[in-house]
C-alpha cells in the first residue's frame, strides 16, 4: 500500500534528518573551520544546514520508499517509535549542548 | 515606501514569523482533537495537517530571512552585550537548530493523516499519531517560548 510506504519512508528519513541536524549543529560549534566551511555554500551556516536537512530528507525518503518492496504495520509502528525517541533525544542534545557550552 | 518594503520590514517579518507559527500550533492541536476524538472526517484531518505544515514552512522562510538579514547584525550584539547573553547563546542557538526538526515531522504527520480512523485503529497507528502530533505542537510551543525570551532580552538591552 503506497500510503504505508510513504509513512514508513517519511518516519525513517525524518529520524535520519534529525540525527544529521544534531551532528552538524554540534560539529559546527566544536569546529570553527567546519562552521566556516558550511557558510561558504550559501553565505550562512544555518542556511546551509537548512538546505542539507531538505536534501537529506528527500534523498532518504526516496531511498526508503522505493527500496523497500513491502511494508507491514509493525514496521511502521517501529519506525514511528524510533522517530519519537530521536526527536526527544535531539531536542535534549541540542539544548543540553548549548547549556553545557554556556555554563 | 512600497508594499514590498513594508512586508520586508523587521516588525512585519517578526509578526508573520510568530503568526504562522501560532497557526501551525493551533492546526496541530486541532488535528490532535480530531484524532483523540476518533472523528471520522479524513478531510478535516488533512486540512489541519496541511495548515500545520504550511504554517511551519512559511514561518521557516520568513524567520530565516529575518535571522540572516537582520538578527545577526542588529539584535545579536545587543543581547550578547546585555544582562542575559544566554538568551542568544542558549535560546537562539537551540531554537534555530531544533526548528529544523519540525518540517519533516510535520510531513510525516500529514502522511499519517491520510489514513482514515478505522485504518489508524486497526493498524495500531492512532496512538503514534497522537504522540507525534503532541510532540510537534510541543516543539512549536517551546520554540515560541525561546523566541519570547530572545525578544525580551533584546528589548531590555543592557538594562
Amino acid at each position: 500500500m503506497d500510503k504505508l510506504k510513504s509513512i514508513y519512508a517519511s518516519a525513517y528519513s525524518t529520524t535520519i534528518t534529525i540525527a544529521i541536524v544534531v551532528g552538524l549543529t554540534i560539529g559546527a560549534e566544536l569546529s570553527a573551520s567546519f562552521k566556516a566551511w558550511l557558510a561558504t555554500f550559501t553565505g550562512h551556516h544555518w542556511v546551509t544546514k537548512s538546505w542539507i536537512s531538505i536534501i537529506v530528507f528527500v534523498l532518504f525518503f526516496v531511498i526508503f520508499k522505493f527500496v523497500k518492496k513491502s511494508i507491514n504495520e509493525s514496521q511502521i509502528r517501529t519506525a514511528l517509535a524510533i522517530l519519537q525517541i530521536f526527536v526527544i533525544l535531539g531536542f535534549i542534545a541540542i539544548l543540553g549542548f548549548y547549556m553545557y557550552e554556556f555554563f | 515606501m512600497d508594499i514590498l518594503s513594508i512586508f520586508l520590514s523587521k516588525p512585519v517579518l517578526i509578526g508573520l514569523h510568530l503568526g504562522f507559527a501560532i497557526l501551525s500550533i493551533d492546526a496541530f492541536l486541532w488535528l490532535l482533537g480530531e484524532v483523540v476524538a476518533n472523528a471520522g472526517s479524513v478531510k478535516r484531518r488533512l486540512i489541519a495537517a496541511v495548515l500545520g505544515l504550511a504554517g511551519y514552512i512559511l514561518t521557516w522562510i520568513i524567520g530565516g530571512y529575518y535571522y540572516v538579514n537582520f538578527y545577526g547584525s542588529l539584535v545579536k550584539p545587543i543581547i550578547k552585550a546585555g544582562s542575559a547573553p544566554w538568551a542568544h547563546l542558549i535560546a537562539m542557538e537551540a531554537k534555530e537548530h531544533i526548528f529544523l526538526f519540525v518540517i519533516p515531522i510535520s510531513i510525516t504527520i500529514l502522511l499519517l493523516s491520510r489514513l482514515d480512523s478505522g485504518q489508524l485503529q486497526s493498524m495500531g497507528l492512532r496512538k503514534s499519531l497522537i504522540r507525534i502530533t503532541l510532540i510537534v505542537a510541543g516543539l512549536g510551543l517551546s520554540l515560541g517560548l525561546m523566541g519570547f525570551i530572545i525578544s525580551a532580552a533584546a528589548r531590555w538591552g543592557i538594562t
